[in-house]
């Protein structure tokens, strides 16, 4: 038993002396051992991004983007992304954001980047709604649906739609695209609360109640997240409110 | 006899107990282990406690930048302990209204009860407040 234990400690101890020290900080960043992957490589890239993760999860983005910075610094078309992702979900930094995930844009030519996994122009088209340039978010969320097809589309690409065009004051073309978010699938409580208010808009109240009680009936499906609050996020308080409102005219 | 011999057993136990504390436990992140720690009513109360403040302050300086309130809530929803955090618009280190914002948030910050959780773990919520133009413009 003891000479297993012996051959395994060698074993692996030569293992380890003959890799590179490229190879051991990659090993290191599987491990979570971010600060030890950085002293083997002060380059590895993935190391200060992941090494920056936990700080802005923790609401510290100093820290969080000194690390950060440095790993889009290395390796810009990996990390870009990322880092307009934190910054619009995280600080909601809309400015910042759209100059990362248009500078991504330009160094992958041909391509339809996904930052963390969500298409860039669906997060474009988030950034210009949270900078309430509404005409410039339907152009990146319809964008978003060409690129993406309609059936395979974000299907809060037509909330947000839905949600651009009642701001701008176009309840008809508001109501049109909550309800094609709708015709791909009925549990959506965004649209039947946008439905609502859009109707309530046009003078149509009884319509209007009739969306609010669907929004209310599907709250259970809402667009949640908590490590995040979404842009178009709804609560059941503010469809109650709505719905009191409803009933007293 | 017996007594005595029970009061021997048990009085050392009570001499060397520590009183318990919530706020001592480990604080685990609000992301692990579906906690999902939120003030009842979620973002919405939190907006409405610092509607007035938001009102208010329209002249902050710097114009822009970003403040996390991150606040320690045990396991039973009791506040423990709140950090700050202040960054101008490149992230680096400032100071609002030479600290008297931060004081103002803090204290509408403590005042906020009713915390929920779906598992019993003390953890933080964060509270991030965007200032832009002087004003505070997004609260979430």
């Amino acid at each position: 038993m003891g000479s297993i234990i012996l051959f395994l400690v060698i074993g692996s101890t030569i293992w380890w002396q003959i890799k590179p020290d490229t190879e051991k900080s990659d090993f290191l960043v599987e491990a979570h051992q971010y600060e030890k992957a950085l002293e083997y490589d002060p380059e590895n890239s993935d190391a200060w991004m992941a090494r920056s993760v936990s700080y802005n999860k923790a609401g510290d983005f100093n820290k969080g983007f000194e690390y950060l910075d440095k790993a889009v610094a290395l390796d810009p078309e990996k990390h870009l992304g990322y880092r307009g992702w934190i910054r619009l979900r995280k600080m909601r930094d809309y400015d910042k954001a759209l100059l990362d995930f248009d500078t991504l844009d330009n160094l992958t030519p041909n391509v339809v980047d996904a930052p963390w996994g969500e298409g860039i122009d669906f997060l474009r088209g988030e950034c210009y709604f949270g900078k309430k340039d509404y005409p410039k978010a339907i152009e990146m969320f319809n964008r978003n649906i060409t690129n993406q097809k309609e059936d395979w589309a974000d299907i809060h690409s037509f909330v947000y739609l839905g949600l651009c065009e009642y701001e701008l004051g176009n309840y008809e073309k508001a109501i049109t695209e909550f309800q094609r978010a709708l015709q791909l699938s009925k549990n959506v409580p965004e649209s039947y609360f946008g439905l609502a208010k859009a109707y309530e808009k046009l003078g149509q109240t009884e319509k209007a109640r009739e969306y609010i009680v669907s929004a209310e009936e599907h709250i259970g499906s809402k667009r949640d997240d908590y490590y995040n609050e979404y842009l178009n996020e709804i609560y059941l308080s503010e469809i109650v409110e709505f719905k009191h409102a409803l009933e007293n005219k | 006899m017996t007594k005595f011999i029970y009061l021997l057993t048990i009085l050392p136990l009570l001499t060397f107990s520590q009183e318990t504390n919530d706020c001592d436990e480990r604080t685990m992140p609000y992301w692990a282990n579906y906690i999902n720690s939120r003030i009842e009513g979620e973002n919405p109360t939190l907006r409405n406690a610092f509607r007035d403040i938001q009102l208010v302050e329209t002249n902050i300086t710097p114009s822009s930048g970003f403040i996390t309130l991150r606040l320690y809530i045990t396991k039973t929803g009791e506040f423990c302990e709140m950090e700050t955090f202040q960054i101008d618009e490149n992230y680096e280190p400032t100071v609002f209204n030479n600290g008297a914002l931060i004081t103002a948030l803090e204290t509408i910050a403590l005042s906020l009860t009713n915390w929920e959780r779906d598992k019993d773990y003390k953890t933080y919520n964060l509270i991030r407040l965007k200032i832009k133009n002087g004003k505070i413009e997004e609260i979430f």
